[in-house]
């Protein structure tokens, strides 16, 4: 009964991620005065959904939902909605949550359609504590990095717009420059310190629980290229104060980069892999 | 509803027509009285650039729409340039429509414009002051503020800029969070750039310099901006250090040329800047605005978000609708029960309930006989003590207006506790 009770969840999901996300859109890009006044509404509804099935999924199958790639996708469509909710509340950036939500569709529409329901731990090695502090680093750090790009690309949206003088709906809609800049860079720094954590605290629990660990890996070379990536970036922010148009290119190079190297390193990688 | 709008406005009166019978508010103060006196047992004069209108309630059936209007234009002796086509009658809750319509905006000449609220409430507050405001008018009045209110909170109907100076200080803070943080230049002078210097002083810009040909226009203005003034060569040096450039000069060579903005743009490390060209022709060299982080905007710019500001608004005009509307249902339903029949009903309604609350106390203490006897001894008891109030609130509504209607029902309503909870 539970069983099929979480399949139905399962299904239902990605359609209200993807209603959210719609919805958020018309606002946006059509300023649908109906879709303005419930989208909000709609994205609490589906993220209060999103965390029940989570629980019960836990419950069912004996285990925390990060303990394959795809049950990580799910949890991080999870989270960097509920990151930007966050923001939304806390700021006066009300009307830009159609990205966040189309990146949360398509992870939990991914997540849908590959990941297995297994009881139990498939794999033993993750039964530890540490695996805890690695994982929700890990989440909250691409769920920063996520929005910072999305910043990124608003940035860049408003910048062509002011440029060419396209006084539309959406350029209504964003805010200003200098607010969009801040919050990419907040982002970034929250993404980079939180990758920082995710590599310290792989490296204290990985050699321990593997055996044929090593540090050559596919997966641990391509979060370290990624972390070199973010340092870099913000290094030469902070050096030569960059700003404007070039600081948003680089969050969002940023972000496709770690994107690239994540699917490559997740298929390259030897012990470091769990469907 | 008794009441009468005689008025004109820039829908029905050219500039000339209306610019003779406008009143200010001191004038409205000395006429009121008078009007009230000759015409009306209530009233209230709103003028304004765009109208002047008067809303009340004639005096008895004798007063002619045609007398108002003749003393209104006689006046200000404009008999030979305001003609009574000029002018629009309307009564009732036609009249009252129309109030809420002007208070919330969709009557004005610029739809959405925030003043006229405010003058609606002026013209009140003056009619107050003279004493002529009735139990009718005050009614209909704090309906039309409440309209004006909720059309400014509920619908974007007064959002956006709609004028071209405004629109520049909209960019501005499209690119930059905070205005006070920010420094400005304002070069030349004209109408549209000192009202946006204006503007931008008015949302507390961190520093204004002012830079113009002739020094002495420099310093008036400095003085009026709480600006600093600088040299038409300084533009250069200050260009690294300003984020907003006003530039207006009537001037037949470029202001800023490419190379300036360029190594200005490296001065102040690549931080972006606006620079709003109103002058004719362009004092700023348009190949500027391919530099990074350099927004170079233009008169045309400003028309476009204030034309695009304004578009929205016509959108927002039904949902202004639809408040008037239920405000108006609202109205009326106040209105309504304030006529002779429902407060009569409720009256008695409201003494039948104690008689029957106090007898039944006392049905276990008689025989069923007796009981009926009481029963009918009590009805006559609150029909005979009902009888005078009866006929003197049937008798308000005999010939006298409104007004004293509602006032002497709402008397009654306080009297007997009637008001519904």
């Amino acid at each position: 009964m539970a069983f099929l009770v979480l399949k139905i969840f399962k299904f239902l999901l990605p359609f209200l991620y993807i209603a959210t996300s719609w919805m958020y859109g018309r606002a946006f890009f059509k300023d649908d005065s109906l879709a303005k006044r419930l989208k909000t509404k709609f994205l609490v509804f589906t993220l209060t959904f999103h965390f029940i099935y989570l629980i019960i999924r836990t419950a069912e199958l004996k285990h925390p939902p990060v303990t394959s790639i795809f049950e990580l996708l799910c949890v991080l469509g999870f989270s960097l909605s509920l990151a930007y909710i966050l923001i939304e509340s806390m700021t006066k950036i009300k009307n830009t949550g159609f990205f966040a939500t189309l990146i949360s569709s398509l992870l939990v529409l991914i997540a849908g359609i590959f990941s297995r329901d297994v009881y139990g731990f498939e794999h033993d090695v993750l039964k530890n504590e540490l695996l805890a502090l690695h994982v929700t680093s890990a989440l909250v750090g691409y769920s920063a990095f996520a929005l910072s790009a999305i910043y990124g690309l608003l940035y860049i949206m408003l910048y062509h717009k002011l440029r060419t003088k396209t006084f539309d709906t959406v350029y209504k809609n964003l805010p200003n420059l200098e607010t969009i800049e801040s919050m990419m860079y907040k982002s970034a720094i929250v993404g980079f310190v939180a990758l920082t954590l995710v590599i310290i605290f792989g490296f204290i629990w990985l050699p321990r629980a593997f055996e044929n660990f090593s540090y050559t890996d596919a997966k641990l070379v391509g979060t370290f290229m990624i972390w070199i990536v973010y340092a870099g970036g913000l290094g030469v922010k902070k050096i030569t104060s960059l700003t404007g148009k070039k600081t948003a290119l680089m969050s969002i190079i940023g972000f496709i980069l770690a994107f690239i190297l994540m699917a490559f390193a997740n298929a390259l990688s030897g012990f470091h892999k769990f469907y | 509803m008794d009441l009468v709008l005689i008025g004109l406005n820039h829908k029905t009166a050219s500039v000339e027509v209306r610019e003779k019978l406008y009143y200010t508010l001191d004038e409205v103060e000395k006429v009121l009285p008078e009007i009230v006196q000759l015409f009306l047992k209530e009233g209230v004069l709103l003028s304004t650039c765009n109208r002047t209108e008067l809303y009340g309630v004639f005096r008895d059936e004798s007063v002619k729409c045609e007398d108002v209007i003749n003393f209104l234009i006689s006046g200000k002796r404009a008999e030979d340039i305001v003609k009574h086509s000029h002018f629009y009658i309307m009564r009732s809750y036609d009249a009252v429509r129309h109030l809420l319509e002007v208070a919330s905006g969709i009557d004005s000449m610029l739809i959405g414009d925030v003043q006229i609220l405010g003058q609606v409430k002026d013209a009140y507050e003056v009619a107050v002051k003279c004493g002529v405001v009735g139990t009718l008018l005050h009614e209909v009045f704090h309906t039309a503020f409440r309209t004006g209110k909720r059309a400014k909170t509920e619908t974007a109907i007064s959002e956006g800029a709609v004028s071209v100076s405004y629109a520049a200080v909209e960019l501005a803070e499209k690119i930059f969070a905070d205005i006070s943080k920010k420094k400005g230049l304002l070069i030349g002078a004209g109408e549209t750039a000192e009202l946006t210097a204006k503007h931008l002083v008015s949302r507390g810009i961190n520093e204004l310099y002012i830079a113009n040909r002739t020094i002495e226009r420099a310093e008036k203005l400095a003085k009026e901006f709480n600006g600093k003034v600088v040299k038409l060569d300084e533009i250069q040096d200050k260009l690294g250090e300003v984020d907003i450039v006003i530039s207006s000069v009537a001037v037949n060579d470029y202001i800023l040329n490419f190379s300036q903005v360029k190594s200005a743009m490296a001065k102040r490390g690549n931080k972006p800047i606006l620079i709003i060209d109103i002058g004719v022709p362009r004092n700023v060299d348009p190949k500027v605005r391919e530099i990074e982080n350099v927004f170079l905007e233009d008169i045309d710019s400003l028309e476009a978000i204030a034309k695009a500001n304004y578009e929205r608004r016509l959108n927002e005009i039904p949902k202004v609708q639809k408040i008037i509307d239920e405000e108006l249902k609202n109205l009326i339903k106040w209105y309504d029960a304030h006529q002779v029949a429902p407060t009569i009903k409720l009256l008695r309604e409201r003494f039948e309930k104690i008689r029957q609350a106090e007898i039944e106390k006392y049905r276990n203490k008689f025989s069923p006989e007796d009981f009926q006897k009481v029963d009918a001894l009590t009805r006559s008891l609150v029909n005979k003590l009902l009888h005078t109030p009866t006929v003197s609130i049937r008798e308000s509504s005999n010939g006298k207006p409104d007004s004293e209607r509602i006032k002497f029902i709402q008397f009654v309503r306080e009297l007997f506790g009637l008001e519904q909870k």
